[in-house]
């Protein structure tokens, strides 16, 4: 489903420098004693747009933040500082509604621990509608099982423990309660990540069927380039806790202009043996602490094209094309010779 | 390249027994690896990759599994048929293997370097170069002249390019990244110059920037250490960017194999076919992914005839018959499937 | 056995795990299905009268009339050994099923909630976990006067700690699982989450420990009775029956003997059942 230009519509979902920090302050005791605070800042100043009808990535490696912008956008940690509006209403109002669960709902990573063990799927499913409204638990069933036959899974399913089913079919009952109560946005957390090659293929094709039918909106977390490539509109990369370029998926990984970007599609193994690009890929270093991330640009300790001031003064996030944005200083000097340094 | 081969595995088929029933995870396997070649083993869970892995170099759990027909030729040597004592001589200095967790095969409790020095140790005391039958004449405890000194450490270090050596081999593996953890066990492993690395999904649980750095480590070393390496992996992609053949399992078998680029540019067996394009590659606007319908067979109750005969588009009745066998197409290129023959 | 219901099923799977969990619940559902039916029916059912006296001769060994032998006073101690079946087993299935389910609410909660409300509840666990069992006992003895009730309250009082200590351990296991979010994030209450999602997760290794806890307040409440804290006579009781037969350990030594015996197989009986459950539980996380 193609997205709309976001510019009349209200977005659905609109980040503005969102923030999450982590306290490491260790046990009562030590803080008390030592009275040093040391916060993980997993996301650092975010911002982040859904629209409604689109599909949003958010790309990046381990400790990126990815994952905690995700959790903060469903309400399940605190922020420290930025807002979050949900249909233009910011997250605080919405807080008293009950609305906010029937507006966004998430599809959890791996799909083993996604699952009570103890409760039959068709329980997990209608769970959610619970404290929706005053159904009683016949309806509740009743929607229930007409969700699970809409991602694939029949009436003998409705009776199985977790542990009677496959990891494609956990997946499946983990989307089916993601979109039980009506969301206008799932967020997926490594949708696929955890399952074979060949039900990810099922479950991605099932995801797009769902947003037809559904008419809803994805916001998907992954660290693989091909499903972002594959399901998205637009691509948020984020790396140590930032967003370090964003724009029209094909333009993003087609043509990168980050430096991390570009590293990170060098990276990403092509099933081609004559293409062998992973080979020539030169890449040092490994991601930063988010405890103490590197002053400046936090990449600059990586980037073959940094000079002096990439390591005193962080760059911001500036237009570089048509929706297109990065936050590098040297985009059009990388531009005239992509992609050379790291392949 | 020589053409001798390092380990030539025959009609090997390995079962676990469980409560349930017998399973048959590695059904009549026969393939080899030649000196300086990467070979890769791809295929989802549950297809035998790792099972196979594991009986080359003897460490599977031996009450639920058994060794059920077949031999496992390493340099002309039947492993099979050695008693365990010297098997285990081959072990680490031969044959070496990397498992996907870099975390558990790294003891929390000692440094780097004196991990790697343990490495070196056993490599120095077992006398490089015996086929299992000489040992220092010192004896295997004796420490004088066996120990390895700080230099050796630190060129296991700068081998797999760690950065800052002498101050990596004082620290302990909780103080390391999932990817350096990964490349001490690389260098530990490579240390004992072993003429086969098996390496179990090294970069599975790595990321990808990560996983590049990896493989390409992995494929630079085979010339510097003369060295093959068997790959096991679940990806597809990392296979073709890094191997010079590769084999596709299903259900323990192997369905096709062959040289890497005749495999993806012409890929025989439906199951392949399938596996590729499984990948999504392009956008959604594009072409839509078109999954292999089913799942992968319980291996407890398996059905007689062609094992993916079930899911296949082009299956007949003679699929449903027999086993196909795997035969040469051509070239080096193999294929188990009636379409072929 | 497959059966319809698949949380039938895992309880199945969970003891028939190997051969000592079969033998376990065996030799378990012989002893409970005994003290029922000897509850219910009473002295009917047993070959003898369990406290008349001379119903054979004295101090006579083992033989078919009396298979255990009868004491000096002419009773017979089989029968005296079956009659207090029940009396073992339901102290301590009361005491374990007690402190079963006092400790679950009380570690889960903390487990679960953490912060200040899990740092008091453990204190207050820790404290009572360092009163001795045997202390307690015979002071509320002093106070209450001896008997079955309450040296049950003595064990009541002491014996749930443990519990609450393993259920905080898997209660913050089980918190961390993205099911628990998931929970959350479909804004189910903490209470709801509590009820439905934790505990029931922490139930089955907290019934392995249960399991072989058994065997515990048997020992410790035959301790009780040998002391001469609980039943008194002429009722019988396998611990009271040891103290009151250890005199005849070399004269009549199957007076002390039989009793002892019969609580050291009871206590095997649920330790193997519950150290196979253990087992069957670890598997499962595994695997």
């Amino acid at each position: 489903m193609r997205a709309t230009s976001t510019s009349e519509e209200q977005p659905l979902l609109q980040v503005e420098d969102l923030a999450v920090y982590f306290d490491i302050g260790g046990s009562f005791s030590v803080s008390l004693l030592t009275r040093r605070i040391a916060y993980v800042k997993a996301v650092d100043g975010v911002s982040v747009d859904v629209g409604v009808g689109e599909t949003v990535a958010v790309v990046g490696e381990s400790g990126c933040g990815k994952s905690t912008l995700a959790r903060a956008v469903l309400g399940l940690v605190e922020s420290k500082r930025g807002s979050i509006r949900i249909q233009g209403r910011d997250k605080a109002t919405l807080r008293h509604s009950k609305d906010r669960f029937k507006i966004i709902q998430m599809v959890f990573q791996d799909p083993d621990s996604s699952l009570d063990p103890t409760m039959k799927v068709k329980d997990t499913v209608s769970e959610p509608l619970v404290g929706l409204s005053s159904m009683n638990k016949n309806d509740r069933e009743k929607i229930a099982i007409e969700v699970l036959d809409a991602v694939g899974l029949d009436s003998k399913f409705l009776d199985r423990l977790p542990r009677q089913l496959s990891g494609g079919q956990k997946q499946r009952v983990n989307i089916a309660r993601a979109i039980v109560t009506e969301p206008s946005l799932v967020i997926l957390d490594e949708p696929t990540s955890a399952l074979d090659a060949s039900v990810q293929a099922q479950i991605l094709n099932l995801l797009l069927d769902l947003q037809e039918k559904y008419s809803l909106s994805y916001l998907i977390i992954t660290h693989n380039i091909s499903v972002a490539e594959y399901l998205s509109d637009r691509t948020y990369v984020m790396y140590a806790g930032k967003v370090v370029e964003h724009g029209p998926t094909k333009a993003v990984i087609k043509e990168p202009r980050h430096p991390y970007t570009i590293a990170l599609i060098a990276s990403a193994p092509v099933p081609d043996p004559k293409e062998r690009n992973l080979l020539k890929v030169e890449i040092v270093g490994e991601v930063p602490s988010v405890i103490n991330p590197p002053p400046g640009c936090r990449f600059h300790p990586r980037c073959p094209y940094a000079e002096q001031k990439c390591s005193s003064q962080e760059p911001a996030l500036e237009p570089i094309g048509p929706e297109r944005f990065a936050a590098c200083y040297f985009i059009d000097k990388i531009a005239r010779t992509t992609g050379k340094a790291f392949a | 390249m020589q053409d001798k081969s390092v380990l030539d595995v025959n009609e090997l088929s390995v079962a676990y027994e469980l409560k349930t029933g017998a399973v048959r995870a590695v059904d009549n396997v026969s393939m080899s690896i030649r000196s300086h070649e990467l070979v890769a083993a791809v295929g989802e869970s549950g297809c035998g990759k790792t099972t196979l892995g594991l009986s080359i170099i003897g460490l599977l759990p031996s009450p639920p599994a058994k060794y059920i027909s077949g031999e496992v030729n390493f340099k002309g040597k039947n492993l099979l048929s050695l008693p365990p004592d010297e098997l285990r001589l081959h072990r680490g200095t031969e044959i070496a293997m990397i498992f996907q967790e870099p975390m558990t095969s790294l003891n929390p409790v000692f440094r780097i370097g004196d991990q790697i020095q343990e490495a070196i140790r056993l490599r120095n005391s077992r006398g490089k170069g015996s086929m299992g039958n000489e040992r220092n004449k010192r004896g295997p405890l004796s420490r004088t002249g066996a120990s390895a000194t700080r230099k050796q450490i630190i060129d296991v270090l700068n081998l797999v390019r760690i950065p800052d050596p002498d101050r990596i081999a004082n620290r302990y593996p909780f103080e390391l990244s999932g990817g350096m953890r990964q490349r001490v066990m690389i260098g530990m492993s490579l240390a004992q110059k072993p003429s086969l690395l098996i390496a179990d999904e090294p970069t599975t649980a790595l990321d990808v920037t990560t996983q590049a750095q990896v493989l390409k480590l992995m494929r630079g070393l085979m010339e510097d250490v003369d060295t093959s390496i068997l790959l096991i992996t679940h990806d597809l992609a990392v296979a073709s960017q890094v191997a010079d053949r590769t084999a596709v399992m299903y259900a323990g078998q192997i369905v096709e194999d062959g040289d890497v680029l005749d495999l993806f540019s012409s890929p025989l067996h439906p199951y392949t076919q399938g596996l590729l394009a499984c990948i999504p590659s392009g956008s959604k606007e594009g072409m839509k992914l078109r999954p292999i319908q089913g799942s992968t067979p319980d291996l407890r109750s398996i059905p007689a005839g062609c094992k993916f005969a079930p899911r296949c588009l082009y299956a007949t009745k003679r699929c449903e018959a027999a086993k196909p066998e795997l035969r040469v197409k051509e070239g080096s290129h193999r294929v188990a499937c009636y379409l072929h023959e | 056995m497959k059966v319809k219901n698949p949380r039938t099923q895992y309880v199945i799977e969970l003891l028939t795990y190997n051969n000592e969990t079969k033998l376990g619940f065996l030799l378990v559902s012989t002893i409970v299905a005994s003290a029922i039916i000897i509850a219910l029916a009473g002295v009917s059912i047993l070959p003898y009268d369990p406290i008349e006296q001379d119903v054979g001769p004295s101090l006579a060994g083992p033989s078919l009339q009396h298979l255990f032998g009868t004491d000096i006073l002419g009773r017979d101690v089989f029968s005296r050994i079956l009659y207090a079946t029940p009396n073992d087993v339901f102290v301590s299935f009361v005491v374990v099923g007690v402190s079963l389910l006092v400790g679950a609410l009380l570690g889960a909660t903390a487990g679960y909630r953490g912060g200040l409300l899990d740092e008091a509840l453990m204190r207050c666990t820790d404290i009572i976990f360092a009163i001795p069992a045997l202390v307690l006992a015979i002071s509320i003895a002093v106070i209450l006067g001896t008997g079955v009730i309450h040296m049950m309250y003595a064990l009541l009082i002491i014996w749930w700690p443990p519990y609450a200590r393993l259920a905080r351990g898997e209660a913050l296991r089980v918190s961390h699982q993205n099911f628990i979010e998931a929970a959350k994030a479909s804004g189910i209450g903490s209470l709801r989450i509590l009820m439905r999602h934790v505990l029931p997760n922490i139930l089955t290794p907290m019934v392995a420990y249960a399991t072989i806890d058994i065997g515990s307040v048997v020992i410790i409440y035959a301790g009780l009775s040998y002391l001469g804290l609980s039943i008194r006579p002429p009722w019988p009781e396998w611990g009271a029956m040891v103290s009151a037969y250890q005199d005849y350990l070399v004269s009549a030594p199957w007076l002390p003997l039989f009793p002892a015996l019969v609580i050291g197989i009871v206590v095997v009986a649920f330790s193997s059942l519950g150290d196979g459950l253990r087992d069957a539980v670890e598997a499962a996380r595994i695997g």
